[in-house]
């Protein structure tokens, strides 16, 4: 046991010493350090920067410093000679001054030298609230005085010459309620210069980009605090804790002290959800509203525009309220609406009228009803969703003035006052062709090809004919079956005698077929011929049947339902032999 | 002779669906365009223009509904959707003389004005041609030549010899000239028009940049009513020319409206 801790006293000894020794060589190999002067300080103060480069480098890489501002750098060069050997070295130094309470970071500096980027570690610094910057508040507004009048102070003045705070009037408001950010300046002493708001971005906001600016004083430890009071209107857009960013305040610096910047804390809303349940014609109004519809004529003609408008009015923000859901009617041809919009702003509230106007053409006479229109929004007061509805509205359409209309039209339109006064009149319908060109249709193209394909058929046709002109004996081979349909057609229709005029047929096609009379030759010579053709004994065997039926039936007359036989038994066979032949 | 009567009933009869084709697109809805012409004759310039478009966008739209859509957008103050709509009205009915005039008038009115710009001997041809007849004009002329060459061709076959065949002779070789003209002046036209897309600058002001990205810098602006050329389309974005096509760059594709719906 002794033994062993020896051992390990041993071995963490000698690791020891490694790291001691290791230690200061890795610290030699980074070329670039950073220090600062102080760890601690308040608003009011400032520390220095210092960063060391060893080396020939570039400037180092000054990241963003979040809660500082850079109020002035410089740089120096050292050359140092030591043992002979000649080093080089860059300081560089630069006065910070935070610009907010709070323990803040000095991210790492870094330098590139030689392809290779080298860091310094991040400095931690710690930040109290000094003597002219905003202290933490409620978040909270107080009521801001009538023009000229006085009022409290708050707590957090605390006797200080600068102070900035911001705050909202409603810390829990519901999504799309309208709500007041107050941004206030206090000033004890006259700076003399005219500083620079510079208001947060408000994501996750709606912002009408109007802010009001009120100016008072307030008393507070005996001294006198000019107020520059901002208010801006916002909306929230999402639910759930949402932070204004801080609002900052620049002075411009002068002959006798530096630049300042002044920065108010960060405000966090928890903005409410609206509940479960809303209305299908909920489109995100809210605040509190009435609902009005009105038409500009309540009697009109089919096809003359009557305007319908729906006048939504009271306190919340019109601007983000949504259309109304119409009801269409195939009474009415309707055209989309158009809208319109008269605010006022009065103590950070917003109201006013929102104007939903909708053109109506008349499609039928009759007394025809626009149907009633319902709105819904959402109160914030209650937390419910309240539906307003207007009246249905009458509407006397008397018939017809679509000729009117166009007859007169031309002459109708007024002379505009604008730029486009010198153009010339709308036209009625012209009934030219459409727009598509014919162009784009295949069957256009298609089109083509008929001239193309009869002149090439005419063409093709006239050189077989004088083809088979100088080729007779093909001509008949080729028309040979055709030839015999015809005469057996022409035979039936005829009532010639069936067999004997179906074996003259036959006998025919054959003599046009083989190139030679068959009507002397034996059956044997027969059926030797046309198996010299290469015709399969079956055909062969068909064709005498064929001829010997026809022999038969001309010297034992049967009836009609041999004919008919034989009348078909020829016209297949011939079909047959044409496919062989 | 009994051939030829039975050629020609063929050649009418397809001439007659061709008729009924170009005519199928005659259905003009009077009713509807005297709504939207009285909507603009008592001031109602914004709906007027969405009753021509939807008149357009149902397929009846005749050269007189674009002239009258750039009309409204001219009382609108849109001068681009104005010069856009008189290109397209023009493009139906080019020898219009209303439609000349109110284009004219709304060019003067385009803040970019650039000098007029001087093409290849094909374009001219095709620019030239443009101003006599419309596209359909000119497609059905070239296919009735291509008719009547068939047809006289087939009787000059079928005829016998002699002074009738001579000529028909003379009248197949002057119908083949005719359609030689005829398929020249269309095929260059629609090699025109198919190579350059010709666009209009509707947004208020537009910002050409170099690459099509937003983050590039802003080699200069273009102003409602620009008329431009299109070339190469990516990504959302739109390279632009100007006459001459010197300068080009690129915009926003929903800052420009083609002249060619199709496009």
């Amino acid at each position: 046991m002794k033994k062993s801790w020896k051992l390990t006293s041993i071995i963490v000894a000698v690791v020891a010493a490694l790291l001691i020794v290791a230690a200061p060589g890795f610290a030699q190999n980074n070329p670039i350090t950073a220090v600062i002067d102080r760890t601690t300080l308040t608003t009011d103060d400032t520390l220095v920067l210092t960063v060391e480069v060893t080396g020939q480098a570039d400037p180092p890489l000054i990241p963003y410093l979040d809660g500082f501002d850079v109020v002035a750098t410089g740089s120096s060069t050292n050359i140092s000679i030591t043992n002979g050997a000649i080093s080089s070295g860059t300081s560089y130094q630069y006065r910070l001054q935070p610009i907010m309470a709070g323990d803040l970071t000095i991210p790492a500096v870094s330098v590139v030298i030689d392809g290779v980027t080298y860091s310094t570690m991040p400095i931690a610094v710690r930040v109290t609230q000094g003597g002219g910057a905003a202290q933490p508040n409620s978040g909270f507004a107080q009521p801001a005085p009538a023009a000229g009048q006085s009022a409290a102070a708050p707590a957090e003045l605390n006797g200080q010459d600068l102070y900035v705070e911001a705050m909202v009037d409603n810390p829990t408001p519901y999504q799309g309620e309208t709500m007041t950010y107050i941004f206030r300046f206090y000033q004890a002493v006259n700076i003399g210069r005219d500083p620079s708001y510079e208001p947060p971005a408000f994501s996750s906001f709606w912002t009408d980009g109007d802010p009001q600016q009120n100016d008072y004083t307030v008393e507070a430890a005996n001294r006198t605090y000019r107020v520059s009071e901002v208010q801006t209107t916002l909306a929230p857009t999402a639910v759930g804790p949402v932070t204004i960013s801080p609002t900052r305040l620049y002075i411009p610096g002068s002959l006798f002290e530096g630049s300042r910047t002044l920065q108010t804390y960060p405000v966090t809303v928890d903005v409410q959800p609206w509940p479960q349940g809303a209305p299908a014609d909920f489109k995100g109004a809210v605040g509190k509203f009435s609902l009005a519809a009105k038409v500009d004529a309540t009697e009109t003609k089919v096809n003359e525009p009557v305007t319908l408008q729906l006048v939504l009015s009271g306190e919340g923000n019109l601007t983000t309220a949504g259309d109304p859901v119409w009801t269409e009617s195939a009474e009415w041809r309707a055209f989309d609406q158009q809208s319109t919009l008269d605010t006022q702003k009065q103590a950070g509230k917003i109201s006013g009228q929102k104007v939903f106007e909708r053109l109506l053409i008349p499609t039928q006479a009759g007394d025809l009803t626009i149907p009633a229109i319902t709105y819904s929004y959402f109160n914030p007061e209650t937390a419910v969703y309240e539906t307003l509805a207007t009246d249905p509205i009458i509407i006397t359409v008397a018939p017809g003035a679509a000729d009117t209309a166009v007859a007169n039209t031309s002459a109708a339109v007024p002379a505009a006052p604008d730029a486009a006064s010198d153009i010339r009149a709308f036209k009625p319908a012209s009934g030219k062709p459409a727009a598509a060109p014919l162009t784009n249709r295949p069957v256009y193209w298609l089109l083509w090809l008929v001239p193309l394909a009869l002149v090439s058929g005419q063409i093709v046709y006239g050189r077989r004919q004088a083809y088979l002109a100088g080729n007779s004996d093909k001509a008949r081979r080729q028309q040979a079956a055709k030839t015999a349909r015809q005469a057996l057609q022409a035979a039936q229709r005829g009532h010639q005698e069936a067999h004997a005029a179906a074996a003259q047929v036959f006998n025919a096609f054959l003599a046009d077929k083989l190139g030679r009379a068959v009507s002397g030759l034996t059956r044997p010579e027969l059926a030797a011929l046309l198996q010299a053709q290469g015709l399969s004994d079956a055909l062969v065997d068909r064709s005498a049947a064929l001829l010997d039926a026809c022999e038969y039936g001309r010297y034992a007359p049967t009836g009609s339902a041999d004919n008919t036989a034989i009348w078909e038994m020829a016209a297949q066979l011939i079909d047959d032999l044409d496919n062989e032949l | 002779m009994k051939k030829t009567l039975t050629t020609m009933f063929i050649f009418l009869g397809l001439a007659l669906i061709l008729g009924l084709l170009a005519g199928r697109s005659l259905l003009t809805q009077t009713a509807d365009m005297s709504v939207a012409n009285s909507l603009a004759a008592n001031g109602r310039y914004a709906e007027a223009a969405q009753a021509y478009q939807q008149l357009i966008d149902q397929g009846a739209a005749d050269s007189a509904v674009y002239y009258n859509l750039g009309n409204a957008y001219m009382r609108l103050g849109n001068v681009g959707q104005a010069i856009v709509n008189y290109q397209r009205a023009a493009r139906l009915d080019p020898r219009d003389a209303d439609i000349q005039a109110n284009l004219a008038a709304a060019r003067a009115q385009a803040i970019d004005q650039f000098p007029a710009e001087t093409g290849s001997p094909l374009d001219n041809f095709a620019v030239a041609a443009s101003r006599v007849a419309s596209i359909n004009e000119m497609a059905l002329l070239a296919l009735g030549l291509w008719f009547g060459f068939g047809l006289l061709w087939f009787i000059y076959r079928q005829s016998g010899h002699g002074r009738k065949r001579d000529m028909l002779q003379f009248g197949v070789i002057l119908a083949g000239l005719l359609v030689v003209l005829a398929v020249g002046a269309l095929g260059s036209r629609l090699v025109v028009e198919n190579g350059r897309q010709p666009a209009v600058v509707v947004a208020d002001t537009v910002s050409v940049s170099a690459e099509p990205s937003a983050n590039m810098n802003t080699d200069f602006d273009l102003h409602n009513g620009a008329e431009v050329t299109i070339g190469e389309l990516r990504g959302g974005w739109a390279q632009v020319s100007l006459p001459g096509g010197q300068v080009n760059g690129w915009v926003p594709v929903e800052a420009i409206e083609p002249i060619h719906p199709a496009y």
